[in-house]
């Protein structure tokens, strides 16, 4: 089997499960893990926005919760106190974080490792407490809460949140176009420069590259995918709390990004996956289950730092050439 | 004949340090030209005002009647000064075919976000034609970052052809080379010596005669002599400079 | 009103005087190992909870100023060479390391020590009058004792062999290589400096704040404060950062919410971070 057949294989399983799950997870389990598979998805965008950043640019950003809790805030302060539809109010999330991924990045990014990955989370860290200080606006730790929206309605049919089938394929649909889209970009010019500025910014600016420019724009893009994140999880949760901005999240997403595979497509879904699935399924039998994330964040960033897919990756290239001598 | 590269009265100090002393210096076409000197002497330090690395604390420089001193890196590339770096720089993790298609495409200012790269078609040929020039076929499918140094050098040569330069400034393009590599190096500059404007800082004596149209020396920061390769040779000051005077060796 | 402020605003000395002790901590891993230290908060609480086991089993505080920075320093040698050594500075995996690190501290310390904040009676017990209010000896002690720790730190780092050497790694790592410094030494020794320090500062505070797993997260993001504001690299500085910073949250929250107090500062610290980041007392001390 050559590793064309392989991953053509697996990509189209994949895909079979993500399509059939909504009738397979109640035959093997409960139909409460499409919840699970849900939430999957929606923070998989989360660590596909850290990735893209880290990945691609080679920008360590320990601040994506900031964009994250614009998109979460967006839509839930549009359904709520603005009185927005649902897709206005969903656009406001993603608006909103883009936004301010680009006035935060405007200063971000002129500054370099070790001193970016600080300001990232400095800025997240004001918003924060901004965020804690108006509470009458944003709830606070508490949050605000809000009943599920209505997609669309043509008379009696409608595909709405409440339904678990809908939010899923709702959810699929966005993250999946998401994917796509990085995927898009980072086969093009423009993401080959990403990743030129990522190998060798000296070598980049030499070639005519205008560096900040188009780190800044890769911040925006990254801020919009933790956008996409935050509005789909306040639609999922219909919950939106200041907590979720807090730079825990944003280094969860790190440790996401990482075991599963920098650099890689599938690393942040494949990491999300194994961190959430962890936590379901040892914190029912064992309430210390972030010893095992903490355990496994330091044992994959010592013994296999290109993570799991990354892993994989160099697996299957060494099979290739074996096969071919 | 006007110099497509002027220098007026250039200075940089680091601290203290003068790194460049008030250097003005013409640079002429159709002629290689050469900048040598003992170690210190400020020739990098040169290049790196020249391509916009570092700000000047003084002076001017004006290349084809425009003043790009105060331009940064990538403006000065796009004006189509290309340069090779002492420490050679390419893109370790992408192939030297992929090295030499970011030069290209990067001149044509082309960043589409959503067109895959391998559909552009007037690149492909540009960097097809440098692999061919530069006989890199063997190593356009390598990762640049295990290319051998002498290999490198030379990508990093391609890298600035393929981007249609005017001006080249090579930082010791083979330094640390075998004999044979060298010969190859040098048999490229000559050729292409035909097409841009170039200018080297080499160490490397026999080399620096051969190919020179034009030397000029640097010692402590300042140019010492500017001319043809006999008459630098000639001069007392620079054989003063590089062996020393009659009190040094005493 | 204004002996309010008073008061809030001596407590903000001596506790930026406690947090200098560990920031200092901090700013000598960052400085010398290039690592960012997101573990550090936790080893500030592990002072704590050494100090609280220490009086609760002994009835003696004094022991715990001996205990913690021992152990800080053991641990912190462990973990240098298990963790931190074996990923040679790239900097992303030691941010994810130190994180996962900071996860597998709190969750060991909820799992012993229980999840219940705990408050421990001051060792020096009474009050003064201050300001017209009755202030606690203790707080003046935790003082005086930073000041001390941290003077022995400085004297450390100027007098001793160790402190050279940590000084020469700091300022040139090759050179010092050269001239036959075992660097890899000297970085695990800084490591476990810095624990030792932060868990100090644990064990002065303990008394003054509750004992609690999660009070690492607090105080991390004070360090960095301290260390950014007062410049990287500049160990005085950082100590200057520290007070000056705690000093002016605490006469913020005098007539302001506590958090615009921390929203003002971490303004500061982007502020130094974009415009002048070799931090702001750069070319004020040597």
């Amino acid at each position: 089997m050559t590793q064309g057949v392989l991953s053509r294989g697996l990509w189209v399983l994949l895909i079979a499960t993500l399509l059939t799950a909504p009738w397979l997870l109640p035959l093997i389990g409960d139909a409460f893990w499409l919840s699970i598979l849900t939430e999957i998805l929606i923070w998989s965008c989360f660590a596909a926005s850290i990735n893209f950043l880290l990945g691609y640019v080679g920008l360590l950003s320990f601040g994506q919760a900031l964009y994250f809790g614009f998109g979460m805030y967006g839509v839930a302060l549009g359904l709520t106190a603005l009185g927005l539809g649902f897709w206005p109010s969903f656009f406001l999330g993603l608006v909103a974080s883009a936004l301010m991924a680009l006035v935060t990045g405007i200063f971000a990014v002129r500054l370099t490792w070790h001193y970016f990955a600080i300001i990232t989370v400095v800025f997240s860290l004001i918003f924060y407490f901004i965020a804690l200080t108006i509470k009458p606006i944003t709830g606070g730790d508490d949050g605000i809460n809000f009943s599920a929206p209505e997609i669309f309605r043509l008379g009696d049919f409608t595909i709405t949140f409440a339904n678990p089938i809908d939010q899923y394929f709702f959810v699929l649909l966005v993250v999946v176009l998401c994917f796509v889209i990085v995927k898009i970009i980072v086969a093009s010019p423009y993401g080959r420069s990403l990743i030129a500025i990522r190998d060798n910014d000296t070598r980049a600016a030499l070639i005519g590259l205008n560096v900040y420019r188009l780190r800044l724009s890769a911040f925006v893009i990254s801020g919009l995918l933790a956008g996409v994140s935050g509005s789909l999880f306040a639609l999922f949760g219909r919950y939106a709390s200041a907590s979720y901005m807090f730079y825990h999240v944003s280094g969860e997403g790190v440790v996401w990004a990482i075991v599963g595979g920098v650099g890689t497509l599938m690393g942040p879904f494949v990491g999300t996956s194994l961190f959430v699935l962890i936590r379901e399924i040892i914190s029912s039998h064992w309430q210390h289950h972030a010893l095992i994330v903490g355990a496994f964040a330091i044992l994959v960033v010592i013994y296999a730092p290109k993570g799991i897919v990354g892993f994989w990756n160099d697996r299957m290239a060494r099979k290739l050439s074996v096969g071919r001598k | 004949m006007t110099p497509f590269l002027r220098i007026e009265h250039l200075s940089k100090s680091f601290g203290g340090l003068k790194a460049v002393n008030d250097v003005s210096l013409d640079l002429m076409p159709g002629s290689i030209n050469a900048i040598i000197g003992p170690n210190g002497a400020g020739k990098t330090t040169l290049f790196n005002l020249i391509s916009g690395f570092i700000p000047s604390d003084s002076g001017q420089i004006i290349f084809e009647g425009e003043d790009i001193t105060k331009l940064k890196p990538f403006e000065i590339s796009r004006l189509g000064i290309k340069r090779t770096l002492q420490i050679k720089s390419i893109f370790p993790s992408m192939t030297a075919y992929e090295n030499i298609w970011m030069s290209a495409n990067a001149h044509l200012q082309n960043l589409h976000p959503f067109k895959r790269w391998t559909t552009y078609a007037d690149v492909r040929r540009k960097v097809e034609e440098v692999i061919e020039y530069f006989a890199l076929q063997k190593l356009a499918d390598v990762p640049a970052g295990t290319l051998s140094y002498g290999d490198v050098a030379l990508l990093e040569i391609g890298m600035a052809v393929a981007a249609d330069p005017r001006v080249i400034l090579l930082d010791e393009p083979v330094c640390g080379m075998s004999p044979s590599e060298t010969e190859q190096v040098v048999s490229r500059i000559l050729a292409l010596a035909k097409h841009f404007h170039i200018v080297i800082i080499e160490h490397d004596m026999e080399v620096v005669f051969r190919m020179a149209d034009q030397i000029t020396v640097m010692a402590f920061g300042a140019v010492l002599a500017t001319g043809t390769p006999a008459e630098i040779a000639a001069n007392q000051k620079v054989k003063d400079v590089y062996f020393g005077t009659e009190e040094d060796l005493a | 009103m204004s002996s309010t402020i008073a008061v809030l605003a001596i407590n903000g000395l001596v506790f930026g005087l406690i947090i200098a002790l560990i920031a200092l901590g901090l700013s000598i891993i960052f400085g010398l190992l290039d690592v960012i230290n997101l573990s550090h908060g936790d080893f500030f609480m592990i002072g704590t909870v050494i100090a609280y086991t220490v009086i609760t089993s002994t009835g003696l505080f004094w022991p715990a100023f001996i205990l913690a920075p021992l152990i800080g320093l053991i641990l912190g040698a462990l973990i240098h060479l298990m963790v931190i050594k074996p990923l040679k500075n790239a900097a992303a995996l030691t941010i994810v390391a130190t994180f996962g690190l900071s996860m597998i501290i709190q969750e060991v310390v909820r799992m012993t020590f229980g999840a219940a904040p705990k408050r421990l009676m001051p060792p020096i017990e009474g009050t003064f009058n201050l300001f017209g209010v009755d202030y606690e000896i203790y707080r003046i002690f935790a003082a005086v004792a930073s000041v001390v720790a941290i003077g022995a730190f400085f004297v450390f780092l100027k007098k001793t062999k160790l402190g050279t050497w940590m000084r020469a790694v700091r300022h040139d790592r090759d050179t010092a290589t050269a001239l036959g410094i075992p660097t890899q030494k000297v970085f695990m020794i800084t490591f476990g400096l810095g624990f030792a320090m932060a868990a100090m500062g644990g064990v002065v505070a303990a008394p003054i704040t509750t004992v609690d797993f999660r009070t690492g997260v607090d105080i991390l993001p004070f360090c960095f404060m301290a260390v950014i504001i007062g410049g990287l690299g500049n160990l005085p500085g950082t100590a200057a950062a520290a007070v000056l910073l705690a000093f002016m949250e605490g006469v913020i929250s005098g007539f302001a919410d506590p958090t615009i107090a921390r929203i003002c500062s971490l303004v500061l610290m982007s502020m130094v971070l974009l415009f002048r980041p070799q931090g702001l007392f750069k070319g004020l001390t040597k």
